[in-house]
């Protein structure tokens, strides 16, 4: 059980990570496309920066939703014939979902995360949350076996 | 024993000229003229004993002889009240006294999509304490998703036209950098819309044509100088960045390639604070005020202040006067216990008069002791 918390929370920050990623890179995409001198440099530093400061807020966002929305696929993997794998994943993904169209809806239309402001934001959120889910699932079903 | 009182003497006339020049530049009273508007967002005379005060929410309150009236002026045009958006800005054509014409910004939802929102600035006749002949003079081009950064501040140039801050709608800030569209603008018309010959971009559609500068953000402070020859512009900043500008035609702002301020996720909106080809601030704060509103006080009443400019802010609520010298820009934050402050105005009288910002809120005088 301790085990698996760990890979919750593992797999929860890696998930944050690749948000807060996502939401840096896409903000240097478009100064790249505005011809500003952007370096290789630039973005790493500006990257890890990011992650130390936006950790606080993303982690407990992705922390809530992968719970809720894992333990819904839990329900699922258990009286369904989906798979562990694909049960995560699918639910990873729509929690993902979730959050890139959920934080506009009840914030009056503001997108807190922008890079979920186009829809190729949004597509890779839910697919940073299909990763997500599906690594969890993988992990699930390779304990099962150990311990079968 | 004798250089110990010379010494003594001097201490007292140094002590004694201290608390002098403290009394000279802030001797003054607060009190308050009005209480119980619903979020109040700006102010006009249009008499030395009539104020028409906007709030968001869709009315106009008048204040009459320093009494706020349960009459609402007449024929004001819906508005949006949402998010940040609202019945915002209200100013007095350059010959009000002749036509009685006022102007008005406000938000407005689109026709047959709830969803969308834009910025619209009439103008009308004011008729007793009913508004007349309403008609659209300028609206925001596109709509915008989300009903915030709305800009909305007017300000008539001495040539009688008029430009209106059109803020970056929040989720289009790139936009900004963008000739073909009014996010992150600021715009100048003449009093009956039409867009005057000599804007910088004369060839171009309609909505380029309109622009006067651009690569602003949430831009809700213009002033002029006490001297007509400049326009200040004060913006909200992300997270930090909140600058003020002096505004010249066709001049790129720079916002979002160039900041002083993150997001508020703390996610890097640019790495860039400077850039050649996009104009610097002449001030900037880091962390942010939330400029809501800004004068330049024009009054006899503070003769220390006169030319001065004064900057309301929200966060956490102050009261900023900026003395502009060759050194540089001297500020110093004269007001820091009323809350939010969501505008700042002259009187005609001489005082300031300052508003406070949401629900209950109340506009106080700054007058001399």
């Amino acid at each position: 059980m301790i085990k698996r918390i760990g890979i919750f929370l593992g797999i929860t920050f890696i998930v944050s990570i690749l948000i807060i990623s996502q939401t840096t890179l896409s903000n240097f995409i478009w100064l790249i496309q505005a011809d500003m001198p952007v370096t290789l440099v630039m973005i790493v530093t500006k990257l890890f920066e990011d992650v130390l400061r936006m950790m606080v807020i993303v982690f407990p966002i992705i922390f809530i939703v992968n719970l809720v929305f894992f333990l819904v696929a839990m329900m699922i993997s258990r009286y369904t014939s989906l798979g562990k794998k694909r049960a995560y994943a699918l639910s990873g993904g729509l929690g993902l979902f979730l959050i890139s169209v959920g934080i506009p809806f009840f914030a009056e239309g503001i997108y807190g995360l922008t890079g979920a402001r186009s829809v190729i934001g949004k597509i890779t959120f839910t697919l940073i949350g299909l990763l997500g889910g599906f690594l969890f699932g993988r992990h699930l079903d390779k304990s099962k076996l150990e311990t079968s | 024993m004798k250089n110990y009182k010379v010494f003594l003497f001097f201490l007292v006339i140094s002590f004694s000229s201290f608390i002098f020049a403290k009394e000279n530049s802030h001797s003054f009273n607060v009190s308050v003229i009005a209480e119980g508007l619903d979020h109040p967002w700006s102010l006009v005379f249009i008499s030395d004993d009539e104020i028409l005060v906007t709030e968001k929410t869709g009315k106009i309150r008048i204040i009459k002889n320093g009494r706020l009236l349960d009459e609402t002026l007449k024929n004001v045009p819906n508005s949006l009240f949402a998010g940040q958006g609202g019945l915002s800005d209200i100013v007095l054509h350059p010959e009000f006294s002749n036509n009685r014409t006022i102007f008005l910004s406000f938000s407005e939802i689109h026709p047959s999509n709830k969803r969308l929102s834009t910025l619209t600035v009439v103008k009308a006749k004011l008729n007793g304490y009913a508004l007349e002949d309403v008609e659209e003079i300028f609206k925001a081009d596109p709509y915008r998703t989300a009903p915030a950064h709305f800009g909305a501040r007017l300000l008539f140039l001495k040539d009688g036209s008029l430009l209106i801050t059109s803020g970056d709608g929040f989720n289009f800030r790139e936009k900004a950098q963008d000739l073909d569209n009014h996010f992150g603008k600021v715009i100048r018309i003449n009093d009956d819309g039409s867009i005057p010959d000599d804007n910088p971009y004369a060839n171009g559609n309609i909505t380029k044509r309109s622009i006067y500068t651009y690569g602003h953000r949430n831009q809700q402070g213009l002033t002029l100088s006490l001297d007509n020859s400049q326009v200040y512009l004060i913006e909200h900043g992300p997270r930090g960045g909140d600058e003020l500008n002096i505004l010249e035609p066709s001049n790129n702002y720079g916002w979002p390639l160039i900041t002083y301020g993150i997001d508020y996720s703390g996610a890097t909106i640019s790495p860039f604070k400077e850039m050649e080809g996009l104009e610097q601030p002449i001030k900037y704060w880091v962390p942010s005020i939330a400029p809501s509103g800004m004068t330049t006080y024009r009054g006899d009443k503070f003769p220390n202040w006169k030319g001065d400019i004064f900057i309301s802010s929200m966060i956490p609520g102050e009261l900023r006067r900026l003395k502009f010298s060759k050194e540089g820009v001297e500020e110093e934050v004269l007001i820091d216990n009323l809350g939010r402050l969501r505008g700042v105005h002259n009187s005609p009288d001489g005082n300031l008069l300052i508003i406070s910002d949401r629900s209950n809120a109340k506009i106080y005088k700054i007058s001399p002791k």
